[in-house]
This record gives C-alpha cells, sequence and structure tokens, in this order.
C-alpha cells in the first residue's frame, strides 16, 4: 500500500517535470496557451498574497461551509428519520424522488428571485443540492442496521427515540453519513462555483470567469489551483477526519457504498 | 458455592428411569418464576398466515437452569421474544413473578449473533443496559469492569467489537447481561455459531457464573447435548406450530465439568430426547 | 396468472402510494397559487404551468431547445461513461495501470468539473464540442473511480475460481470484472448524471445561444417567469428520464443481487 502511494506520487512529480521541461526548457508547447507549471506556482503564490483576492477565497469557503452545515443538519435529521420510519419514508420520499432529477443550479433564477440577496440565494441553492446527497445516504445509512440492534437496545432498557437516535440510529449510520458528507461538500463547491460564475460579485467563480473574460491565462490557471486545493481538501480532508473519527469499522472494504438515491 | 438440583431433595430415588418419566409438568419444585399458559403466537402477513406457536404450557422455576430444546423453525426463539417482551402480540397468558424491588429489569437477553454494538467499545457495550437504567457513569463502568474480569476480557474494555473474535463477543453479550443483573436471563442459542471447543469452554464459565448469581435461565437450543450438559431441565418442542412435547428433568450432578458427568445417564437421557427430536426432526425437513 | 395479475395489482397500488403525496403538494400549490398566498408571478400554480409548457412545445422554441440539450447529454454521458467504465475497469485489474492513471484520475476528481471550463473555452474556444467535453470528464471521472472501486472490492476468491476454471482475459472481464462492479458502476453513472446535468445547465447560462440552460437564463433576464418555468419542467423531465432510466437498468442488470 506504501510503495503504492509512493509510484503515484513518483508518476504526477514525473508529469510535472516532463511538463516544465517541454513548455519551459525545449518550448513545445506555446507557454502563452499552457504556461509551465513553476510559473503557474509563482503565479498562485502571487495572487494568494493579494487582500482582495484572499477576500474572494473566503467568499468561497464561507458558502461552501454554510451550505455544507445546512445540508447535513437537515440531511441527516430527515434521512435518518426516514430509514428508521417507513411512514415518514412512504410520505416524503416520493416528493424527493420526484424534486432529486432537476439540476439545482438550473433553481438558482428562480431562488434569487425569492430570496432578494444573490448571496443568499446562492448559498440556499447549494444547501440544496448537497441536502439531496446528504439525505439519501444517511437514509441507506439507517435502513442498513440490523434489526438485531435495535431489539437489544429494547431489551436492554432503551425506550425513547430520543434514546435510540442517541444510540444506534446515529452511530449506526454514521460511516453512511461521512460519505455523504463527502459528497455534498462537493456538490455544495461545484454549486457554488457555478453560481459565482453566474450571478458573479465575490468569490472564486466570479474572480475565474473575470479572468476569462479579460483573458487573463495566469490568473485563470492560478485560481483553477486555488479551487482544487478547496476541492482536494474537502475530498481527502473528510476521509482523514471519517477514518479517525469512526474507529469502529473494521477496514476499507467494508466502507460504505456512495448513494446517490433511494 | 455449587448450587444443588432443586428436585434432588424431593426424589432422592430417580435416576436415569425417573428421568424418562413422560411427566407434562416435570417435577421441580421452587416457588415458580414463569408461567405461560396456552400460549400462541400467528405471524400475519398480507397474504398468508404462519403459526409459530401453538398452545405452549410451560412453569420455570426460580433459580433453574431450564433449556428449551426443538429443531430450527419451530418458534423457540418466538416464545424467547414474547418473555422478554419484544414481542408483545401473542395469545395465552404469560406471568412473570417479580420478586424484586429494586425496580431493575426483569428479563435480559443474551442474542445468538452477540447483539453487540460494533461502534461501542467493550466496556460500553457491557454497560449499556445500566446506561439505559440511568446508572452513573463511574458506578456503572465499574460494574461492568467486575464483569469482564469475570469473562476474562478485562485488558479488552477499551476494543471495539471487530477486534474480537466469535466467542470473545459472545462473553462480551453474556458479561452485559450477568451485568444487567436481571432476575431471569434468556439466552437464545447463544453459542449456536461458535467452534466446539469455545462452545465447551464458554458453557463451563456460563455455569460457573450462573452459580454464583442464582438467576433463572431460560436457554434456547437445538443441540441435544448442550442442554443436557446445562440444563436442571429441559423441554422438548414440536416442529411448527412449535408446542411443549414433553419436559424432562436431567438429573446429573453438579457441577458438570467435562469428566464429571456420569457417561451411562448422559448417554441414556442423549438416546431418549434424541427419539423424541428426532420424528419432530424429521416434520421440520419434509415441510 | 392470478399471481401475475396480483403482482401488477401491487405494483399498481404501490405507484399510487408513491404519487399521493407528489399530487397532493401539487394540489396545494394550485390552491395556494390560486388564492394569491402564494406569489402567483413567482409561483404559477401548476396548471397554468402546464398549458405553458405545453403551448411553447407547439408554438415557441422549447422544443427546439429541449432538443439541443437532450443531444448534449445524451454525447457527453455516452462519451464519459463508456471510457468511463472501460479505463476503470482497466486500472481496477492492472496493478501498473493503476498506478499510473490513478494519481490524476484522484487529483482531477474531487476539483469542481466547472472549474475547467474557462480554461477549456480559452484553449479550444467556444465550441460545442468543448461544452459537450466539459460533462463527459465530469462523467468519464466519476465513472472510472467508481468502476475502480467496483473491481477491487470483488471477492479474490471469484477471481481464483475463473482463473482456475481457464478463463482468459476476456471471459475474466465479462464473466467476472463486470458483473461484480456492476452495481458500483451504475452507482457511478448515477452520480455522474447528477453532477452533469448541473454542468450543461450552468454551461448553457454561461456560453451558449440554446439548450434548456440559455432558455432559463434568458427567461429569468426578461422576467418571463412562466417560460422559465416551462424551461425547467422540461429539464425535470430529462433529468428524470436519464438518472432513472440508468436507475431502472442497473436494477435490471443487477437482479441476481439480493435485496
Amino acid at each position: 500500500m506504501h510503495t503504492d502511494r509512493r509510484y503515484q506520487m513518483l508518476s504526477l512529480v514525473a508529469a510535472v517535470l516532463a511538463w516544465q521541461l517541454a513548455v519551459g526548457v525545449f518550448g513545445v508547447i506555446d507557454p502563452g496557451v499552457l504556461p509551465p507549471p513553476a510559473t503557474i506556482f509563482e503565479r498562485t503564490l502571487a495572487l494568494l498574497g493579494e487582500q482582495s483576492f484572499l477576500g474572494h477565497v473566503s467568499a468561497t469557503i464561507e458558502r461552501t461551509l454554510l451550505a455544507s452545515v445546512l445540508a447535513t443538519v437537515f440531511g441527516v435529521s430527515v434521512g435518518v428519520l426516514m430509514g428508521w420510519n417507513d411512514t415518514v419514508k412512504a410520505l416524503l420520499g416520493p416528493l424527493f424522488s420526484a424534486v432529486y432529477p432537476i439540476p439545482v443550479i438550473a433553481l438558482l433564477p428562480l431562488v434569487v428571485l425569492v430570496f432578494s440577496t444573490d448571496s443568499n440565494a446562492l448559498v440556499f441553492t447549494a444547501a440544496l443540492g448537497g441536502f439531496f446527497v446528504v439525505m439519501w445516504n444517511a437514509m441507506n445509512g439507517a435502513r442498513q442496521i440490523r434489526q438485531l440492534y435495535f431489539d437489544v437496545a429494547t431489551d436492554n432498557g432503551a425506550t425513547s427515540p430520543i434514546t435510540i437516535f442517541r444510540e444506534i440510529l446515529l452511530p449506526g449510520s454514521l460511516p453512511a453519513i461521512f460519505v455523504g458528507l463527502r459528497l455534498a461538500m462537493n456538490t455544495a463547491l461545484l454549486i457554488v462555483i457555478s453560481a459565482e460564475l453566474l450571478a458573479g460579485g465575490r468569490g472564486l467563480g466570479y474572480y475565474l470567469w473575470v479572468s476569462y473574460q479579460t483573458y487573463s491565462l495566469g490568473d485563470i490557471y492560478a485560481t483553477l489551483v486555488v479551487i482544487a486545493a478547496i476541492g482536494v481538501g474537502i475530498t481527502y480532508g473528510l476521509r482523514w477526519l471519517g477514518d479517525r473519527l469512526i474507529t469502529w469499522t473494521p477496514a476499507e472494504t467494508e466502507r460504505p457504498a456512495e448513494h446517490t438515491f433511494r | 458455592m455449587n448450587r444443588e438440583p432443586p428436585k434432588a431433595f424431593n426424589e432422592p430415588d430417580s435416576k436415569a428411569t425417573a428421568m424418562a418419566e413422560t411427566s407434562y409438568e416435570a417435577s421441580a419444585t421452587g416457588s415458580p418464576c414463569i408461567r405461560a399458559r396456552g400460549v400462541g403466537k400467528t405471524y400475519s402477513s398480507r397474504s398468508s398466515e404462519v403459526e409459530a406457536l401453538t398452545d405452549v404450557d410451560l412453569t420455570v422455576y426460580d433459580q433453574e437452569f431450564f433449556c428449551l430444546l426443538g429443531p430450527s423453525g419451530c418458534g423457540k426463539s418466538t416464545f424467547l421474544r414474547i418473555l422478554s417482551g419484544l414481542v408483545s402480540e401473542y395469545s395465552g397468558e404469560i406471568e412473570i413473578s417479580s420478586a424484586r424491588a429494586d425496580g431493575g429489569s426483569v428479563t435480559n437477553m443474551v442474542f445468538q449473533e452477540y447483539g453487540i454494538f460494533p461502534w461501542k467499545t467493550v466496556l460500553n457495550n457491557v454497560a449499556f443496559g445500566l446506561k439505559m437504567d440511568g446508572v452513573r457513569k463511574q458506578r456503572r463502568h465499574e460494574r461492568a469492569r467486575s464483569y469482564l474480569e469475570k469473562v476474562g476480557l478485562a485488558e479488552f474494555a477499551d476494543a471495539y467489537p471487530h477486534q474480537l473474535s466469535g466467542g470473545m463477543k459472545q462473553r462480551v453479550a453474556i458479561a452485559r447481561a450477568f451485568t444487567n443483573d436481571p432476575e431471569v436471563l434468556l439466552m437464545d442459542e447463544p453459542f449456536g455459531v461458535l467452534d466446539a471447543q469455545t462452545k465447551r469452554n464458554l458453557q463451563t464459565e456460563l455455569l460457573s457464573l450462573w452459580s454464583e448469581t442464582k438467576k433463572t435461565v431460560v436457554y434456547v437450543t437445538h443441540d441435544i447435548e448442550e442442554a443436557i450438559t446445562l440444563g436442571d431441565r429441559l423441554a422438548v418442542m414440536t416442529a411448527r406450530p412449535g408446542g411443549v412435547k414433553e419436559v424432562l428433568d436431567v438429573d446429573l450432578p453438579r457441577p458438570r465439568t467435562r469428566g464429571s458427568i456420569p457417561t451411562d445417564e448422559f448417554t441414556t437421557l442423549r438416546e431418549r430426547v434424541w427419539e423424541l427430536l428426532s420424528d419432530e426432526v424429521q416434520q421440520s425437513v419434509t415441510r | 396468472m392470478s399471481h401475475a395479475r396480483r403482482r401488477r395489482h401491487t405494483s399498481t397500488r404501490r405507484l399510487g402510494l408513491h404519487l399521493a403525496p407528489i399530487l397532493a403538494v401539487v394540489l396545494c400549490w394550485e390552491v395556494l397559487a390560486r388564492l394569491a398566498i402564494l406569489n402567483p408571478t413567482f409561483f404559477p400554480p401548476p396548471s397554468v404551468v402546464v398549458g405553458v409548457t405545453g403551448q411553447l412545445l407547439v408554438e415557441g422554441p422549447l422544443l427546439y431547445h429541449t432538443w439541443v440539450s437532450l443531444r448534449r447529454i445524451l454525447i457527453a454521458f455516452l462519451i464519459g461513461a463508456t471510457s468511463g467504465i472501460a479505463v476503470g475497469l482497466w486500472m481496477g485489474w492492472s496493478r501498473p495501470v493503476r498506478l499510473i492513471v490513478n494519481p490524476y484520475v484522484s487529483l482531477f476528481y474531487p476539483i469542481p468539473k466547472i472549474a475547467l471550463v474557462p480554461i477549456m473555452f480559452t484553449l479550444l474556444g467556444v465550441t460545442e464540442t468543448v461544452r459537450v467535453l466539459a460533462m463527459s470528464i465530469a462523467v468519464f471521472l466519476l465513472v472510472a473511480v467508481n468502476t475502480m472501486g467496483g473491481v477491487r472490492q470483488i471477492d479474490d476468491a471469484y477471481i481464483d475460481a475463473a482463473l482456475d476454471n481457464g478463463a482468459g482475459t476476456l471471459a475474466l472481464y465479462r464473466d467476472v470484472l463486470i458483473p461484480g462492479s456492476l452495481s458500483e458502476i451504475f452507482a457511478g453513472l448515477s452520480l455522474g448524471l447528477g453532477v452533469g446535468f448541473n454542468l450543461i445547465v450552468v454551461i448553457e447560462m454561461l456560453a451558449a445561444k440554446s439548450g434548456l440552460g440559455y432558455l432559463i437564463w434568458r427567461s429569468w433576464r426578461l422576467f418571463t417567469i412562466q417560460q422559465m418555468y416551462a424551461a425547467l419542467v422540461m429539464i425535470t423531465l430529462l433529468g428524470i428520464v436519464f438518472i432513472y432510466g440508468v436507475d431502472i437498468l442497473g436494477n435490471r442488470l443487477t437482479f441476481w443481487e439480493a435485496e
């Protein structure tokens, strides 16, 4: 496993080196189209030193986090409830199944009309996208908890729904919830960036679009690097956190599958 | 320390022949702890009805180790779940005399597939029942630790179940049941999935815990030798719908450690039970 | 006979139970909008939306924009899905391929794919190819990662059994690797569709003169809310067809998996 990771790093480093040599030294590709990695890296560092750019970074991160928190709170509670209680599932399931295929970003104009401010509309839209992902995963997580554990809980005197939720439902579906959380944060980031591209004002998406409109190639690449870093940070950071928090699952192989719906 | 079988005082002459008596309501004494009268249970789905239990009459006495023996699918687990309260709809009457005044739980169950939570440490699993009863953390951990020590898992208190073997998991479940200190211990084929050696060790441990604590035990199994090794009395059940075919006394001396059980009496009883069961097994297979 | 009829009977029943909550919400919306408790400018009653959608389909540009979006989605999905499944299977089976390709896939996988669009426009121009390519990249990455995961979770015993029974490479893929990872492949397809639909809509909003995304955006700009709803209805229908089509296909193909 460790040697695997080393080889993979090596593969990446080799590619970056080749790119640097091809563009920077031999000039195989026009650096006006594809700048060498060192140049992109320099530009990224320079941008990160600018106060105004940091404002865009923090706007995007703030919106993504806010949307993810909303998505998680509502997604986990609704999802676990649906996984536990068949009546709730019968009532809400069809509604969510009907709304789910709508690409959330298509709702942005409508949401903007309802919320008067762009920023709130943006967070709401992103939260909506993330909500579905967390909800399906939490629901499936709760449904796969074996009946045995509920029997044990009842037999040992766990009677109130709150106790059942705290002792069985929440810990039992936590691995699935974490998968959902990771997907939800990625969805939220995608929608936040998309909405910023469209609605503008503040944020990395907006900065990216302005750079594109003004044909500032260096800025486009640098912004992309920062956005990529956020995406990578979310995905691998949450995976790391999940492995730390959920110490009771046996192995990687028993990780819950990523669920979209149903 | 070692508990005499209750009936030994009353019928000093009873030997292997007496055990085979088809006394339906067997001859043990003591005050009755569980009384079941005409208990039945029918599971109904939209399309069909399945009668799982029919007309079960049983009396289990205080501090008795009582085994329920039957072919698979005969409803013995259902009966246990009715006793535990997990199944609340049934016909007939169940009476469990609750002698205790401290308000603790009356029954507690040990499930076949361990039933210990994978997301809790061994210690928290053992202390779970006490937590549900609102016992303070320090006190419940203390009690849980003392029983973990008794089942030899003291150093695994902070481990998670996936780090334990099957036998160790079932020890955790047993430790939890004794920590809860119920009046009646319900055990649903607790050693059914374990290998022979582990099974034997756990049986010995269970017997020693039982003789220490004097619990009433209702023990479900399909293993004849296990029922004879463990029980004071055993009830042979019929194939589905399950009912009590016969109740037999197991008049073997305790403590029943390996080698201390008289081979002749054991074999005679085993043959007798095997005969009673084989018809039922045949029926449940051909069904 | 009677068994089959009973089954059909319960499935209609189930469909009815499924539709009931949806109909209830639609009915509430209708009533609230009619009573002007919901602002009918922003939330026109469903009956009006249906009417406008029908009218625009027949007389207006709606059918054309729907067709354009459908074509983009279909091409992008087919390219992304086939390449994703192929690369994913290969990565899952062969360790050298995994070592070489996986770092790039895992690096690009978490990047919000929309951020790649401005670069692609800059390098390749604002063309139809680029619009489709952006969505197919998203589908490709999600499908490849899931397929690889699917292949790697296959029990070694199945592979050993296949090899022991004389399976060659082709047979190994056809009889073990593909069926063994099918449910993960379909999970990837489903995720890819979700992301891909969003992408195509954003791209059409940003940089296209046709497609449902463009229509939604223009309707919003011109404040023709009813037309926007009509376009939303059509994109939702496309979403339902694709997402549940893939879902149903997946369930059919993995019928042997226990519930």
